[in-house]
């Protein structure tokens, strides 16, 4: 029994710290069992089988996914190594903090989700629509809450207070849990998340933060029926460090392609309210470059950098 | 009402009460080893669950996560070193208890208070989760600061010898909870440019490293070989009549568990220091805790192991996990098909109860294993000394770098055994460093929420509502208190005198 746990523990960091020519590492900037991680270790079989090549899952914690993301910028660029990586630590931190990397540091390989944020609000509150909100943070103010300093939570919260001119509070907590826990206890007005942070809290959306309603909530107006154009998605993608030869990122990106249309993906998307969302080398490329410009605007607006 | 009992045949089931027993004494034994924790041993587990049915592989993941709480004792009685940061204040009664010759005695009370604060809690979760759930979420940043408070007071109650030393530690540890990313703003604070301080230290790794590691090294350096250890280590349950006038302490530790741990984002440790220091103050034997009194293993044990059933309370309630451990159970659900939220107790009643049966089960079993696994490592610890330290060294290595996937983490560990060495050495205590390290975070993001919420205005934080205003009155107590007696009994001795 000791034995077999010691000899998992080694095997664990044996395998985190070798990766060898036909074995390939696949960075996760979070620690095991959370949303990425999920959603990372249902894309690997598919990924690994498309490839024909074993893939190694290997859980970098830290500084909301920073750490994990400069490993995987850091590793050799031989294809050994990619990350599967999400907003915060490709599109959002870079700007926000001095991290070793920049988002031009990969090569972008595919996106593979795409989820809306919803605005909510506790249920059965006072406040119906977003403008009896806009009304109440003029009059008075609104306190809203988020996963913590610049997440998508934060910024798109943050993005529609200055664009509707709130008087608006922001309250960082460590995660969505303990959020979700103020929201009940009516410490926050409201709060950004995705579809599965709606389906199981006691909270009612006021509006999709998306150009076009969605489809597995027609009734749930856009903010842009408010008047306020705003567009924010969590979304997740592999990356290798730059340099990756040509042949190798079109092959990963065809495994990529294949991985997230396998049944068992699609069942993870379902069962978590997923969007799965396929972006090729260059359109992936391209989408990181703008989404990251638009974050930084929101950042610089809302005081947090200069 | 009719109650369906199809539940239980799967929570009774072979491979569930399999799973329960591999679980539990793989929780135990990754518990027990310094620096492999909760969360490692879950991590470890996951994948596995995934090929499993739905009631067995939650019965694995409580298994381990009750085990790894209650294992930590093991090590912190026998070796001065937590297996998990949960059991730091169990070393301050446990090791004393070891070094006297009562490594038995003191692991007995541990795990009985362990099965005991366990059971309690699930009992509160069968009755109370709905109520309890809704109750917690009335604790706002300003609530939870004020018991953050209360858990501090904690430190002057575990300085011994000198308070300013004690209180100096305490600081340092709040300082170095700083040292990461600001809460609030998101800027890189007191990492001197270096990017893997940006994701602060790892409480783990600092742990290991102050306690296991520099106790491996003062026993290596000033050959302190041979020191009151634990040859035969094995539990002696305490006799009922040992009970007498502990029980009411038993309850009111178990209770202080289950109330923290159904508050999101707090957690074990917290709790244990909670427990300990109002212990501290309501025992009869108060003057004994810190010098191997059985009440002071009693609050740390049963609030840690109460906090592991209500921890499931916001989780099972209202689907808000509470900490990491609480998310892994419920992204296993996920996995599974089982969309955690408000409706799961409605919607999936049988997983529910099913737990419930598989919380239960597991304490019991946890009190069974108990015996062959410290046995078991009784028998570890008879070989050589100098190989028993090198094996804790190997292991708090491969524990501080599994955390976090990071090698840093190992050096981190390292520097902080070095530290603690020294501060051994300087008779600076540890345990209110710690103390300021676990409860750092949460002080700190409280605090600042109720700042923000409140305009700046600290003043207002005792009227913000009845329960502040109990917890704001409760610390202002204790804080006067222990003056206010040294005052009196100067005052009476001076009449003696004239």
């Amino acid at each position: 029994m000791k034995n077999a746990s010691i000899a998992l523990a080694l095997a664990m960091t044996v395998t985190a710290g070798t990766a060898s020519a036909q074995t390939i590492e696949m960075i996760v900037p979070f620690s095991a069992g959370g949303g990425t991680d999920t959603v990372a270790r249902v894309f690997e079989p598919g990924f690994s089988e498309a490839l024909g090549q074993t893939v190694v899952i290997r859980n970098v914690d830290g500084a909301s996914g920073t750490i994990g993301a400069a490993a995987a910028a850091d590793a050799t660029a031989d294809g050994s190594t990619v990350g599967y990586l999400p907003i915060g630590p490709l599109a959002i931190q870079p700007s926000l903090r001095d991290t070793s990397y920049s988002p031009d540091d990969f090569a972008y390989i595919c996106q593979t989700t795409s989820t809306p944020v919803f605005l909510l609000q506790k249920k059965g509150g006072d406040a119906s629509s977003v403008e009896d909100w806009i009304e109440k943070g003029t009059d008075g103010r609104v306190v809203y809450g988020s996963s913590g300093p610049g997440t998508i939570p934060h910024l798109a919260m943050a993005a529609f207070a200055s664009e509707a001119g709130l008087n608006a509070v922001h309250l960082p907590f460590k995660g969505t849990g303990p959020a979700m826990n103020a929201m009940a206890g009516g410490e926050i007005d409201l709060f950004v998340d995705t579809a599965t942070v709606l389906e199981n809290n006691d909270v009612t959306a006021l509006a999709v933060f998306a150009p076009e309603r969605v489809e597995a909530y027609p009734d749930i107006p856009t903010m842009a029926e408010a008047g306020y154009e705003l567009d924010f998605s969590v979304w997740q993608g592999l990356v290798a460090p730059k340099g990756v030869d040509e042949d190798t990122l079109a092959s990963y990106s065809e495994a990529c392609e294949k991985a997230i249309a396998t049944d068992r993906f699609k069942k993870l998307a379902d069962d978590t309210n997923t969007g799965v969302m396929y972006r090729g080398p260059e359109d992936f490329a391209a989408f990181v470059k703008k989404n990251s410009e638009q974050n930084r605007a929101i950042l610089k607006e809302a005081g947090l950098i200069e | 009402m009719t109650i369906d009992l199809a539940f239980l045949a799967e929570a009774l089931s072979p491979w569930t009460l399999l799973a329960i027993v591999f679980g539990t004494v793989l929780g135990v034994v990754i518990g027990a080893l310094p620096g492999l924790g909760s969360v490692v041993g879950l991590s470890i587990c996951l994948p596995f669950t995934f090929g499993m049915d739905t009631v067995p592989s939650l019965a694995l993941l409580l298994g381990v996560y009750c085990g790894s709480v209650y294992g930590g004792s093991i090590s912190a009685i026998l070796i001065n070193s937590p297996g998990t940061p949960q059991s730091a204040a169990t070393m301050l009664d446990g090791y004393p208890m070891a070094e006297r010759g009562e490594a038995g005695q003191a692991l007995g009370w541990a795990t009985a208070a362990s099965v005991a604060g366990g059971l309690l809690s699930c009992i509160v979760l069968i009755l109370a989760a709905p109520q309890l759930a809704r109750f917690a979420t009335r604790f706002g940043s300003v609530e939870v600061f004020g018991l953050i408070l209360l858990a501090l007071t904690c430190i002057a109650a575990v300085s011994k010898g000198s308070m300013v030393k004690g209180l100096a530690m305490g600081a340092a540890g709040l300082f170095v909870a700083l040292i990461g990313t600001d809460p609030v703003t998101g800027a890189a604070r007191f990492t001197f440019g270096i990017e893997f301080l940006t994701a602060g230290l790892d409480l783990i790794s600092v742990v290991i490293g102050l306690f296991a590691l520099s106790e491996a090294f003062s026993r290596l350096a000033l050959r302190r070989m041979g020191a009151p250890t634990v040859a035969n280590a094995r539990v002696i349950l305490p006799a009922l009549r040992a009970w007498k006038g502990r029980v009411v302490n038993l309850f009111r530790s178990s209770l202080i568990g289950c109330l923290i741990g159904a508050l999101p984002g707090t957690g074990a440790a917290t709790a244990a220091f909670i427990s300990y220091a109002s212990a501290k103050q309501a025992s009869p034997r108060r003057d004994d805790f810190g010098k191997g009194e059985p009440d002071g293993l009693i609050a740390a044990e049963s609030a840690n192991n109460a906090v592991t059933g209500s921890a499931m309370i916001p989780t099972l309630a209202l689907g808000i996990p509470g900490d990491v451990v609480t998310a892994i159970l419920l992204s296993a659900m996920v996995v599974h098909g089982i969309t955690p939220g408000v409706r799961l107790m409605t919607e999936h009643l049988d997983v529910v109860n099913a737990i419930f049966v598989v919380l239960i089960i597991v304490n019991i079993v946890m009190l069974v294993v108990a015996f062959p696994i410290v046995r078991a490592f009784g028998r570890i610890l008879s070989v050589p000394e100098p190989i028993i330290m090198v094996g804790v060294i190997v292991f708090s290595l491969i524990g501080a770098i599994t955390v976090r996937g990071n090698a840093l983490d190992g050096v981190v560990a390292v520097l902080f055994g070095m530290i603690g060495y020294a501060l051994r050495i300087g008779g600076f205590p540890l345990a209110p460093f710690v103390i300021g390290l676990v409860l750092g975070p949460q002080f700190e993001q409280n605090l600042r929420r109720g700042l923000l919420l409140n305009e700046g205005d600290i003043l207002s934080f005792p009227t913000a509502s009845w329960i502040s205003a109990v917890i704001f009155t409760t610390v202002a107590l204790l804080v006067i208190a222990n003056p206010l007696k040294a005052l009196m009994t100067f005052g009476r001795n001076r009449q003696k005198q004239s």
